[in-house]
């Protein structure tokens, strides 16, 4: 995992390593603490930007976790962007109708 | 084989030398030593011999090197050609390391200097005829196992059941001959049976104890014997022979023998299959419309290793235009090698037997692999699906979920090496969520029941199903309607999974039962 904060534009990038399902321990422990950051005061950054140019599949888990940070991420006010690769990536994203929530780029 | 083993000197020499004085004086000593020794004096002469007689009725032929119209290394090239097991040994007062050189590598024996050293010749005499009977003896036995692997072939081959089931066998032996055997009986007019036997080993006392075992279960149940009690008298049988002392045993004191078994014994009347396993692998029930179930458990210790044997017998329904697919462990071996569920190698097997082609992976094999396919009740069901992948899940395994995609993923490759990634992708995520949901709601009240798993594919039009059954109450609270765009709020993302990425799905059993189709393209 890497993670960059932009503090000037109070962004904060979570760059995930491969799949966004739940065998992927280290991209739900990398989330759990960044949602834990947030709750936190003193946070610098509002928006935040999900890397998953390296994920082939988000599974329900996945899907779970990025849905947790969106909502934190207004709950502070900012924004949660997505970047993907994968055209099966965003296929899910408009089965489950998120595309509809979230902002996503695909890189 | 003329003559005894061991009694080198009855052997037949042929002497060819030149110079009569060296030649007489060659075959007198080797008359002494009780040879059959023939002599001539060029290469020509040699050459009529050889062909008149045989060359397999020699088993040395002594050559000078130089004589006047061809060379001894002419005579050994003939020889070479016609029989290379003839032992040649070479005479010559040159002395020259290049002659030497190419006598062996032309294929000689040996090599003597002239004058010849009584004691030397005797040597090379000996090991020379030592040689002939040692090369053939390996070519006789060669030939035999190659004959016993074609017998073991053409009788897997040759299997007119009746009218009432259609058998194909599909056998890959490790080496020529092996102890993979396969044998139906037809018991009654409605009564069938099916056997699959693999002994330990892949030389020729495993298929002689394998089909020894196939005729003692033919002749016990013809006489009504049940087969559950052919098996345990069996095991006794190996069990006894494993207690003797090693000077006693009769199938050699090193090589301790066990017999994994598969039987399925089908009543036509009563629509049952009983299936018997001993050490093997389950058989594999295949219903008219190609959902499959394993017919009892696999594995358990196979016959020959403990007193009381470990015999799994279950009896089930089946209907007409099902299937039985059953195979030894040489398949299960290599399935779990490449990481692919055997019913994938299975699959693989039979498209390759109908296409005509080989199928190279079997190759890899570390032992014998026989698979045999029987339809009930005549041919196959074109509208059948070909099962892929044929699993069972438990709820405390439910960690291992990426592992359990691998071998889905791998199999579906290797069975349709050109399955679009948008397909895979869509069959991998949807039967993730659903074995998962199976896992995590549908066991969770029962977790001794497992969920299974299975994907099959119909080439008819080129579709892949995937089954999920859990043994739970249901899920209908969650399958009814159509979630509002604020189900962003609810954990049902896997159920929208489940629904959307499939072409179509089926719920039954209050959702216990989800049937999920993809089209190939």
């Amino acid at each position: 995992m890497e993670q960059i904060v932009d503090a000037e534009k109070k962004v904060l990038t979570l760059r995930l390593r491969g799949d966004l399902t739940s065998g992927n321990t280290a991209s739900a422990q990398a989330i759990a603490a960044l949602l834990q950051a947030a709750r936190d005061e003193g946070r610098p950054w509002r928006n935040v930007e999900l890397d998953l140019r390296e994920a082939r599949m988000v599974d329900s888990v996945g899907l779970n976790m990025i849905v947790a940070v969106f909502k934190s991420t207004q709950r502070g006010g900012g924004r949660l962007r997505l970047n993907y690769s994968d055209a099966n990536v965003h296929r899910t994203f408009v089965f489950t109708r998120l595309d509809q929530h979230l902002d996503l780029v695909k890189v | 084989m003329r003559g005894a083993e061991n009694n080198l000197t009855s052997a037949r020499l042929l002497v060819v030398e030149d110079d009569i004085v060296s030649r007489e004086f060659l075959m007198n000593i080797l008359k002494r030593w009780g040879f059959d020794a023939i002599g001539t004096d060029g290469v020509e002469q040699a050459v009529a011999i050889l062909q008149t007689r045989d060359p397999a009725t020699f088993e040395c032929v002594l050559t000078d090197y130089r004589m006047p119209e061809q060379s001894g290394l002419d005579l050994l090239a003939w020889i070479r050609e016609h029989d290379a097991s003839l032992a040649t040994v070479f005479l010559t007062g040159d002395g020259q390391a290049s002659v030497i050189a190419e006598s062996f590598r032309g294929g000689a024996a040996d090599f003597l200097d002239k004058p010849v050293d009584p004691k030397r010749l005797r040597v090379a005499i000996d090991k020379a005829v030592a040689r002939t009977r040692k090369e053939r003896q390996v070519t006789r036995m060669t030939s035999a196992v190659e004959d016993l692997g074609r017998a073991q072939r053409w009788m897997l081959n040759s299997s007119p059941v009746g009218d009432k089931a259609v058998v194909d066998l599909y056998f890959h032996p490790k080496l020529e001959a092996g102890g993979d055997f396969f044998s139906h009986l037809q018991l009654t007019s409605a009564r069938y049976f099916f056997l699959l036997t693999d002994v330990s080993g892949h030389d020729l006392q495993a298929a002689y104890i394998s089909a020894y075992f196939q005729g003692i279960v033919r002749g016990m149940l013809e006489r009504g014997a049940p087969i559950g009690k052919i098996f345990q008298f069996f095991n006794q049988f190996l069990v006894d022979e494993w207690k003797k002392e090693e000077r006693f045993k009769l199938v050699g004191a090193t090589k301790d023998v066990s017999l994994s078994a598969s039987a399925v014994s089908v009543d036509f009347e009563e629509r049952t299959a009983t299936a018997l396993t001993s050490g093997a692998p389950a058989p594999v029930y295949l219903m008219p419309g190609g959902f499959a179930r394993r017919l009892g458990d696999s594995g358990g210790s196979p016959l020959g290793w403990f007193p009381e044997a470990s015999i799994s017998a279950m009896t089930y329904g089946i209907a007409e235009g099902g299937s039985i697919l059953m195979w030894t462990d040489g398949l299960e071996d290599l399935a779990y090698e490449r990481t692919v569920h055997p019913l994938t190698l299975a699959y693989c097997w039979q498209q390759s037997k109908a296409n005509g082609t080989d199928f190279p992976l079997l190759d890899g094999a570390d032992d014998d692999v026989l698979l045999a396919r029987i339809d009930l009740l005549g041919q196959s069901d074109p509208a059948a699906f070909h099962p892929l992948v044929l699993e069972e899940y438990e709820l405390d395994d439910i960690g291992k979920i990426d592992e359990w995609m691998d071998l889905w993923r791998r199999s579906l490759r290797l069975a349709l090496p050109d399955l679009p990634a948008t397909v895979e992708h869509d069959l991998m995520l949807a039967s993730r969520e659903a074995v998962l949901n199976a896992l995590e709601h549908g066991c969770r009240d029962c977790p001794q029941y497992p969920a299974s798993f299975q994907i099959g594919y119909r080439r008819r039009d080129n579709l892949l199903r995937a089954w999920v059954r859990d043994p739970g109450p249901g899920h209908q609270e969650y399958l009814n309607g159509e979630e509002p765009v604020e189900a962003i709020a609810r954990d049902h993302f896997g159920l929208q999974l489940i629904k959307r990425l499939p072409k179509a799905v089926k719920f039954e059993q209050q959702g216990a039962s989800v049937t999920m189709d993809f089209n190939v393209i």
